[in-house]
């Protein structure tokens, strides 16, 4: 739904009247935090290497990448009592499996750190996906809305799909341009129901990507996710992409469906998420 | 005005309830009315009026000489004065009028309609007597009261040259704002929507225009301006922190009159004359601004193809039909509209309308009914394309109003009243246009509620020194169908997904309904002649809520009424005061204290999605907040240099079980020091020089503790909510105003010029501090400070009256 990105637009404008709001980057101490372990996890049904990434928060203005939580024990157990034991394979902290998660499975995630400390999450239903019947590409020479446009227009693209009769269910969109997936804050996308509920399309929905140029590949997941999931993307995109105006919401501590065993009164950061996916890829010609 | 389903509450037997209250308050006014027995009085009354406009003085005092019974005059002008028959001589009396000193024989009652003329209008300095009843804030009862009038207002220096009502108040102790170009104002600790904006009694459910750089206020159109902030008197009531009770201009009865502007952001045009003379008059008042002419010159298409504009339409007719009926025909329209090129639009207004009826039962009785309407709206849409929709959202009421002032005797003065409201929300319609689209209609369900009150209140001298004013307000309120409501386990709305049933309510039928009494109290002991102590207390009832969780409020939150799961809000205040005037009344000194306690403040859950949600209670939270402060205020009533000094100490604190891990935090708008200075300068009979200067601690935002990334994005860790201050706020604005010299010494027509610098030593105060990924490099991230003005802003502003 983009009418949430409409308005955020809009607001700035509205400062632009009088051409005279500033922005400048300024220094600020902030106290020192300890390490916290933060879960990215994202499991699928889809016929792929399955992975969990497992970092440490660290200090806000420590400017390098966020260290890895290596030599941990990943576990995921599903509702029919099978343990799948995750891999450390390749990059520090990136843990993987090459078992094929189902739909309609209960997963729960199992950490266990090198420092002894235990996590687990909630039990995550793995939604069956919602299929896309089609995808097309359509030229738009302005990109409005879209701050990232490239300069002489692009495509959007425009799928098809229809969603099935029943409120509550919430989706996530995956974008990948020419392989590269869009991970900008101002890429998430994801939606609940209640505009489309039981609804299908005949002239398309407009995946809110970056405008895809001539030549390009895209690929996009249709994923079907959580509800707590939805509202972890809901609150982190509030947190990162609509910030810097005079209608920002209060900054707020994102939620998590992890927590530590061991030591209960420590935070954990991320999502275990699980979610059914759907794909549709499309190359626009020269 | 009433529908049938408004119509059938009078059936209800719940209305059993208020009836019984309204018996209470009846016998209340009855035992009054026994204590005030019938004496063998005679009474003087009527209006007092600006001699060369018509327009009525409210708050006027009239007292016999030389320190003997006294009252004021009303919100029509009106006073009345009951003495033993005899000779007197009656003084009226108004700040920045010429005292008038007149003989009466009384020995039957006698109306008497005063004309007051304007200081600087009569032609022989020495004419001009010193009022010696300008001691009016020492004298009345009431206490953390302003008033200012739009004369007054106008010779501040003012942003961009708009003369503003709502940024003027910002400038007195106790009213403060989380940023400049933010929507509202907040007093003593509350919230924007705990503000009672009356225009003509009408209340003004957004008072915003470009997001809230400006207000809906033409201060052309508008006569007077009174901010309650404290003991607040029985016949207010609905919202816990202030009454702002803006009166429009009746209209000239003398002569055709105009005035108007031609400024940086707006152009303003007032006409008003007698139909009738002293009997019938109007007046009409518009303004648009046109920012958006100048849009078109910016090479980014972005900006050259949007649209930006508001207006407003103020209009006002008064017929004297005879000493005891006066009738007033009020109303406002206006409106905000911003397009974006052919791919977006965005209009918000509001529309009030007042229809009073002024009735003098007795000499003594003075009456008002009112019927008033207000409506707040937006619409925003997409004209075109497969996402094409058009979403509206509507909060309008109906009210009926009736108002009595009953000038017993010199001692008591009583008031006494009932009202009505009928309100319909509708949080939000969107509807999509495109056959073909995924997207369906959408509407959030709307709601309908009715609000009743009944007060009674007295004023009362109990000795030369001693006055109280003691009343009883009784609200009560019903959330009523038609309307689906959600059931959750246990009865507490948890998640959207934990719906167990739906129930339908027929419409008019109850579904949720919240009372009680709002007793308030203001007492004033006179030290000398010239300081006073007074002290008050005030119960407040809120029962609807403006739904809004972002640092300034937006034109599309929107008002949700008390019901199944939102409970109405209740503030208790007092407040302790020293009043003290000097140098024959040129200074006031006022020095006051209050403590604010809020009950069932609405607070939204982390995150919360508060538009587009059917079961927006699910993000909702209950809280409690406290508020004290220190308020001092020093005002410079007469000479070449008037203006004040005010300095508020405060402190504003919020606590919601689940945010900032229960614990008490500091509100976005909880400002440690303000300090604020006010100076207009008379250089000359051409120049007058005005300067503001203000100082504010800086506003309570949040720090990040941590970074942690998720999917490529680095994100900040935030866990002790308004732990942090922006660095402090400091601006000085100055302003000079040139009246062009008259052609002719008797000619009405005059012209002036207004230039003005706001923030003149481009201070970068900052909004906000943000923080976010450094936009080429991910890794680095970033503090940021917004400021909504980086810079001075001059305006120029013509200004001719006639």
């Amino acid at each position: 739904m983009k009418i949430r990105n409409i308005f955020h637009f809009l607001l700035p404008l509205s400062l632009l009247a009088f051409l005279t709001a500033c922005d400048d980057v300024i220094d600020l101490e902030l106290p020192d935090a300890e390490p916290r372990l933060v879960v990215d996890a994202t499991i699928t049904d889809l016929d792929t290497v399955q992975s969990v990434k497992l970092s440490y928060s660290a200090n806000y203005f420590s400017n390098v990448s966020t260290p890895p939580a290596t030599g941990a024990l990943v576990v995921i157990t599903d509702d029919a009592g099978v343990a799948d034991t995750l891999v450390e394979e390749g990059v520090a902290g990136l843990y993987l499996s090459a078992n094929r998660k189902q739909a309609g499975r209960t997963y729960t995630l199992y950490v266990q750190t090198t420092d002894g400390k235990t996590f687990t999450s909630d039990p995550e239903l793995l939604r069956p996906a919602v299929p896309i019947e089609g995808i097309e590409y359509r030229y738009n020479p302005t990109g409005e809305f879209d701050s990232d446009s490239l300069p002489a227009g692009g495509y959007d693209i425009l799928i098809f799909t229809t969603e099935p009769a029943g409120a509550g269910d919430f989706y996530r969109w995956r974008s990948y341009i020419n392989g590269t997936e869009l991970t900008d804050a101002e890429d998430m996308q994801f939606a609940n129901d209640d505009f489309v509920d039981g609804n299908g399309t005949t002239t398309g929905f407009l995946i809110n990507a970056d405008l895809v140029p001539k030549g390009g590949h895209y690929r996009v997941e249709q994923m079907t996710i959580s509800e707590g999931m939805y509202n972890f993307m809901f609150i982190l995109n509030q947190q990162t992409a609509f910030v810097g105006g005079p209608f920002d919401s209060p900054p707020a501590p994102i939620p998590s469906n992890l927590r530590c065993v061991s030591h209960p009164d420590e935070k954990v950061y991320g999502y275990f998420s699980c979610a059914g996916v759907s794909v549709a890829e499309i190359t626009v010609p020269e | 005005m009433l529908n049938e389903s408004q119509l059938e509450f009078f059936l209800q037997p719940n209305f059993s309830t208020l009836m019984k209250q309204s018996l209470f308050l009846a016998c209340f006014v009855c035992m009054m009315a026994t204590q005030l027995g019938a004496q063998d009085r005679v009474t003087l009354n009527g209006y007092l009026k600006d001699a060369q406009t018509g327009e009525v003085l409210i708050g006027a005092s009239v007292y016999i000489k030389p320190s003997g019974p006294g009252a004021y005059t009303n919100e029509y002008g009106f006073y009345a004065l009951s003495v033993p028959p005899g000779n007197y001589e009656v003084v009226y009396s108004y700040l920045g009028y010429v005292d008038q000193i007149i003989p009466v024989g009384l020995n039957g009652n006698i109306a008497k309609t005063i004309e007051m003329t304007p200081e600087g209008f009569t032609t022989s300095q020495e004419a001009v007597v010193l009022g010696e009843a300008a001691d009016e804030q020492v004298k009345q009862v009431e206490m953390s009261v302003n008033k200012l009038s739009v004369q007054e207002i106008k010779q501040i220096a003012q942003f961009m040259g708009e003369v503003d009502i709502i940024r003027s108040i910002q400038l007195l102790p106790g009213v403060s704002t989380v940023g400049e170009g933010a929507t509202g104002f907040n007093v003593r600790g509350g919230n924007i929507d705990q503000n009672l904006i009356l225009l003509d009694e009408a209340p003004v459910y957004n008072s915003s225009h470009l997001f809230g750089f400006f207000s809906v206020f033409n201060a052309d159109a508008l006569k007077d301006v009174k901010l309650y902030k404290g003991g607040i008197p029985a016949q207010y009531g609905g919202r816990l922190s202030s009454v702002l009770d803006v009166r429009q201009k009746d209209g000239n009865t003398k002569r055709f009159s105009g005035q108007g502007g031609i400024g940086t952001i707006s152009s303003r045009l007032t006409l008003e004359g007698p139909i009738v003379k002293d009997k019938m008059s109007f007046m009409v008042s518009g303004r648009r601004s046109y920012a958006d002419v100048f849009l078109p010159l910016f090479p980014d298409t972005t900006v050259n193809s949007s649209t930006l504009y508001f207006y407003d339409l103020n209009g006002k007719l008064n017929y004297t039909i005879n000493d005891k009926n006066r009738i007033y025909l009020s109303g406002y329209f206006g409106k905000d509209v911003f397009g974006f090129g052919e791919d977006f639009t965005f209009k918000w207004g509001n529309t009030t309308g007042t229809a009073r009826w002024n009735h003098l039962f007795t000499e003594k009785l003075f009456s008002n009914f009112s019927f008033i309407y207000s409506d707040y709206n937006y619409e925003i849409g997409i004209p075109e394309g497969e996402q094409a929709f058009t979403w509206q959202s509507r909060i309008q009421t109906r009210q009926g109003k009736a108002d009595f002032g009953w000038f017993a005797n010199p001692n008591n003065t009583i008031k006494f009243g009932a009202e009505a409201i009928f309100y319909t929300f509708r949080p939000g319609d969107v509807d999509f246009k495109d056959d073909g689209s995924i997207f369906g209609d959408f509407t959030i369900p709307k709601e309908y509620s009715r609000e009743f009150a009944a007060y009674v209140a007295n004023e009362q001298k109990i000795s030369d020194k001693l006055t109280f004013q003691y009343g009883l307000r009784y609200s009560y309120f019903q959330n009523v169908g038609e309307q689906d409501i959600f059931l959750y386990p246990n009865g507490t709305p948890t998640e959207s997904s934990d719906i167990i049933d739906t129930v339908s309510y027929s419409s008019g039928e109850l579904i949720a309904d919240y009372g009680g009494l709002e007793p308030r109290f203001a007492a004033n002991y006179l030290l000398s002649p010239g300081s006073s102590v007074k002290a008050s207390y005030n119960r407040m009832r809120q029962y609807i809520h403006l739904i809004s969780n972002t640092t300034a409020a937006t034109p599309v939150d929107v008002w949700k009424p008390a019901g199944k799961y939102v409970k109405p809000a209740i503030a208790d205040q007092v407040a302790l005061g020293y009043f003290k005037n000097f140098s024959d009344n040129m200074y006031e000194l006022s020095v006051e204290t209050y403590y604010k306690n809020f009950q069932d403040l609405v607070d939204y859950e982390d995150g919360a999605e508060l538009l587009f949600n059917r079961s927006v209670e699910t993000e909702l939270l209950s809280g409690k907040g406290r508020a004290y402060g220190l308020e001092l205020m020093l005002n410079k009533q007469r000479g070449r240099l008037t203006g004040w000094v005010s300095y508020t100490l405060s402190r504003t604190e919020r606590q919601v079980d689940g945010i900032n891990n229960s614990d008490y935090y500091p509100s976005n708008f909880d400002k440690t020091h303000d300090l604020e200075i006010v100076g207009v300068f008379k250089l000359t009979d051409r120049w007058l020089l005005s300067s503001n200067f203000a100082f504010q601690t800086g506003r309570p935002i949040t720090y990040p503790n941590a970074r942690a990334e998720w999917n490529g994005i680095t994100y900040p860790v935030y866990d002790n909510r308004n732990g942090a201050r922006t660095p402090a706020y400091h601006r000085l604005d100055v302003a000079a105003d040139y009246t062009f010299r008259k052609k002719k010494p008797d000619t009405r027509w005059g012209h002036s010029l207004n230039i003005s610098v706001y923030n003149l030593y481009a201070r970068r105060n900052p909004y906000s501090i943000y923080f976010k990924q450094n936009d080429d490099n991910p890794t680095l991230t970033e503090a940021h400070r917004l400021a909504i003005f980086g810079t001075l802003i001059p305006s120029v502003t013509y200004n001719f009256k006639f």
